[in-house]
């Protein structure tokens, strides 16, 4: 071995050391410190700040427990207020967008509602509609319809105008009828004036509780069925109440065209018509009604009409009549019945001029006189109850009576006593509205009976 | 049957038991006082309304007149000016007062 060979081996066998020496761990950056051993107060210090450390943790970490729950909390909210702050937006939007349209309908209608204002124009509807099935003995059934729109215009505090229009079909037309158009004026706190064509306050029945959806049956009485006396009046009239202590009088008088005399029909010779067109005569009728209510439940009422009624300058210009009627009506709730009793009753007599009229074969004259009465009693059982199904009331359901009898004198089979029993049930479905079925049983002397089934739906405005 | 004698017992017999019911042979209340009763308290029988009590006499002359022809028409039917012309209308037909008139429409006014 030469001697530069064994100074090289000993240069490796230096660096090998030398870097077995940096590698190893222990060889790393030696620091002296550590190289100290711990004392016991650095460890116990050591030992307390660990700790401490520890227990600021847990603290920390309650802390943000509650935080997270709070920020929960104040997150809903939020929400919550978000939602209530939209509803109030909508209404603010809503309301500004309603300030405008109405601005613009103000503008735009403004004067033509102006004028429509109080005072000038001050229309109200009123009247009835009727829809009728009726299957009379020995006359083909049939259905009906009518309706009576009432106009009603109050210029003043004291003027009212009413008309009422009746458009309806008879066997083989349309009809329209002015019904009344009547304007009256008060003149003080008992008494009013009027003028036009009026219901004639004649007892109560055309004047009061004609109309299908006040007339508890779906008949109307025998004697007006028969026209013992007309609807209406074409004239003037004055009427009014006034209180006597604790009870009440009614009175009305009238001045009117008044009835004509029908002369050229056996069938009907000796009647009286109740058109009031243009009068036949120059004497007009004149006729008034006294009501007097002892207690507010009851009325009890008197009625006459007399007047001319042959046509002037005919043979039977001379002709007069008089009329006379009684009326009462009470209407009542009672407990022990559990229910409302209304009862109607009137009487009419007329008395016609004897006249003689020209027949088919020979003249004939007769003893002109009718006269007819009625008796009808409803009952409603108002405080009951009791229900059927589904809506089907009793308090709702009426039940009614009528007994009636119309005498007449009058040649041949005119000379018949009339009389009829009617039962009727109606179901209201509103104050103003009611269906009604009721079955009548006739019995006319010497003739055939007329018995009849009939069915109305009606209603009033 | 003759009408008139039928009638006239009829109108007699109506006539005293009115008056003796009325006068209070029976603990019956007439419909005019249940019905404001019952307007008053909201409850049945005609129509429920609430009345303050000074409109008491309205109720009672409502009560009285306005079921005397037909069914009782419920307040809250028509408005103020609809009943302004609807009372007139049947001021002329029932033969109401001045008085009688003031009252009702008042009442049905503050009943509508
Ligand atoms: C004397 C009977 C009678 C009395 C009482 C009565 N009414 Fe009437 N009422 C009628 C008649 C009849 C009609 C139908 C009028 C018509 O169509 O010709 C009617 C119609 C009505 C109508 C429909 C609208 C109209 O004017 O035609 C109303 C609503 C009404 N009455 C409410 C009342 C009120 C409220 C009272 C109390 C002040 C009252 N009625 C008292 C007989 C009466």
């Amino acid at each position: 071995m030469t001697e530069s060979r064994t100074y090289k081996l000993a240069v490796a066998v230096v660096s090998m050391a030398a870097f077995a020496a940096w590698a190893s761990p222990a060889a790393a950056q030696p620091d002296r410190a550590e190289e100290k051993p711990v004392t016991r107060s650095e460890f116990t210090r050591f030992l307390n700040d660990y700790k401490q450390l520890k227990a600021d943790v847990a603290t920390l970490q309650e802390e943000n427990g509650q935080l997270k729950q709070q920020v929960a909390e104040l997150q809903r909210e939020n929400t919550a207020r978000r939602q209530v702050d939209w509803g109030a937006e909508f209404e603010t939007r809503m309301s500004a967008q309603r300030d405008t349209i109405m601005e613009r309908v103000r503008d735009e209608f403004g004067p033509t509602l102006d004028a429509l204002s109080p005072g000038l124009t001050n229309f109200t509807l009123g009247g009835a509609g009727v829809i009728t099935f009726q299957d009379r003995q020995d006359v083909d059934s049939t259905f009906g319809v009518g309706i009576a729109p009432t106009l009603l215009w109050r210029p003043t505090d004291r003027l009212l105008l009413e008309v009422e229009v009746a458009f309806g079909l008879t066997s083989d037309d349309t009809f329209v009828e002015l019904d009344y158009a009547q304007v009256s004026y008060l003149l003080n706190d008992y008494m009013t004036i009027a003028g036009g064509k009026f219901l004639i306050p004649f007892n109560t029945f055309w004047e009061r509780w004609h109309p299908s959806w006040i007339n508890k049956s779906a008949t109307i009485p025998l004697m007006y069925e028969r026209g013992l006396i007309g609807p209406t009046g074409l004239g003037v009239q004055v009427r009014g109440g006034f209180p006597i202590g604790n009870m009440k009088l009614n009175y009305a008088a009238y001045y009117v065209n008044g009835p004509d005399f029908e002369n050229t029909s056996f069938g009907t010779a000796g009647n009286l018509g109740f058109e009031n067109f243009r009068d036949n005569n120059n004497d007009k009728s004149f006729g008034g009604r006294i009501g007097f209510l002892p207690i507010p439940e009851l009325e009890l009422g008197y009625s006459f009409l007399t007047g001319r009624v042959g046509d002037s300058g005919s043979r039977f210009d001379g002709v007069d009549t008089f009329i006379h009627g009684i009326d009462l009506s009470y209407a009542r709730e009672f407990e022990a019945i559990k229910g409302r009793l209304d009862l109607r009753a009137e009487a009419i007599w007329v008395d016609t001029d004897r006249a003689v009229f020209t027949g088919p074969f020979d003249p004939f004259t007769f003893d002109n006189k009718r006269s007819g009465w009625f008796v009808q009693a409803a009952y409603r059982p108002t405080l009951s109850d009791f229900t059927l199904g589904d809506g089907i009331e009793l308090k709702n359901t009426e039940f009614v009576l009528r007994f009636e009898q119309v005498r007449e004198s009058g040649p041949g089979p005119r000379g018949a006593d009339h009389s009829r029993v009617t039962l009727g049930i109606d179901y209201w479905i509103r104050p103003n509205i009611v269906w009604k079925i009721a079955y009548s049983h006739d019995n006319v002397s010497g003739d055939e009976d007329e018995n009849g089934f009939f069915m109305q739906f009606a209603f009033g405005f | 049957m003759k009408p008139l004698p039928l009638l006239l017992t009829l109108i007699g017999v109506t006539a005293l038991t009115a008056a003796c019911l009325s006068s209070g042979c029976q603990k019956d209340r007439t419909i005019a006082e249940m019905t404001m009763e019952g307007a008053a308290t909201g409850s049945q029988p005609s129509a429920s309304v609430v009345v303050p009590p000074m409109r008491k006499d309205g109720a009672r002359a409502w009560a009285q007149n306005c079921m005397r022809c037909h069914n009782i028409r419920d307040p809250q039917e028509r408005s103020d000016r609809e009943w302004e012309t609807i009372v007139h209308h049947m001021r002329v037909r029932a033969n109401l007062t001045a008085e009688e008139h003031r009252l009702i429409l008042e009442f049905l006014k503050a009943a509508n």
